[in-house]
């Protein structure tokens, strides 16, 4: 947090920024890409993904307030990217409809290794069955167990909203799991 | 009353957590664990490179260009609507012009009359060089 502060302040003040922009890729790339994964699946479109949310960093970093964590800051835009993303996959799914049919036959068998036993296939496909923001909101509480609070601001919605949408979310999975 | 919400709240998510256990998405983070060798070690670099790249050759969006292209056409279609409009008061008001103005212009400016005359000439076909001029006079 405080040498967030300390590289954003230098980087502000003009002094290396290169250098304090890699701090800061360094440091929170990992946690991005992988939320990013989380919910695109594959690699490229993960890395794609992760390489436009850094360089709208670079480009709106003078401008940023500190008024937010910074990693809240770089989740919201990271949100925001995959969120536009998929809407523009299910555009794309739409006009291609084969497409879709053989990318999510395609993320399914990704998904799962061999050894995976059924509950692990059914979860793994229960999870891309989620709505985006649901499954983006599930990910981050469940995997990386980040306060609500900070949920609420990443989603742009409040507290309760994003423990609704929480709640839902494994609610939702669990009756996906028990559909069968 | 909030603190017993927030118990609440909390004894609710533990008892869905129980209901999805974590061991279950093992294959899933294992999935999503996986990378290429050195992406993270070289994803820094790849990303400065996008940047400075960007830098030197600025990109114009299509959404920027199209917007471009309609305040040229609208500033075209303007001047061109314009222009028409002046050309056709500029006819009008020569109409306007009382026919006694224009002759007595015409007769202030000789070289002018000399002008139409010439043009009347040509117009009709009639040869009126120097000699059929000179012999009409001795005529």
């Amino acid at each position: 947090m405080q040498s967030d502060l300390i590289a954003i302040q230098s980087f502000q003040a003009g002094v290396q920024k290169e250098l304090h922009f890699t701090e800061l890729v360094k440091k929170h790339q990992q946690r991005l890409y992988y939320q990013i994964k989380r919910m695109v699946i594959e690699h490229p479109d993960a890395d794609d993904i992760a390489q436009i949310v850094w360089m709208k960093v670079w480009e709106k970093l003078d401008g940023f307030k500190m008024e937010s964590e910074f990693s809240t800051w770089l989740f919201r835009i990271g949100y925001n990217e995959t969120i536009n993303f998929l809407t523009k996959k299910k555009k794309q799914a739409i006009v291609h409809p084969m497409d879709e049919t053989e990318q999510s036959s395609h993320e399914a068998s990704e998904t799962t290794g061999p050894a995976s036993s059924q509950i692990q296939i059914k979860l793994d496909q229960a999870i891309l069955q989620l709505p985006e923001k649901q499954r983006f909101v599930f990910m981050l509480r469940y995997f990386e167990e980040m306060p609500y609070e900070k949920i609420a601001q990443i989603t742009e919605t409040t507290i309760g909203g994003a423990k609704a949408n929480y709640h839902q979310a494994i609610k939702k999975m669990q009756d996906l799991l028990h559909s069968d | 009353m909030a603190e017993e919400k927030e118990i609440q709240d909390l004894e609710e998510e533990k008892q869905l957590n129980a209901l999805i256990n974590k061991a279950n998405f093992a294959s899933f983070e294992e999935q999503i664990a996986t990378v290429p060798a050195n992406y993270f070690d070289q994803f820094p670099t790849t990303v400065l490179g996008k940047i400075q790249k960007r830098k030197t050759s600025p990109i114009i969006s299509l959404g920027r260009l199209s917007i471009a292209a309609a305040v040229l056409f609208i500033v075209a279609g303007s001047y061109f609507f314009i222009t028409k409009d002046n050309i056709n008061n500029t006819s009008i008001a020569i109409h306007e012009i009382p026919t006694a103005e224009l002759d007595s212009y015409v007769s202030n400016n000789e070289w002018m009359a000399d002008a139409e005359m010439e043009t009347e000439i040509n117009k009709l076909g009639l040869n009126l060089d120097e000699e059929t001029l000179s012999k009409d006079s001795i005529d």
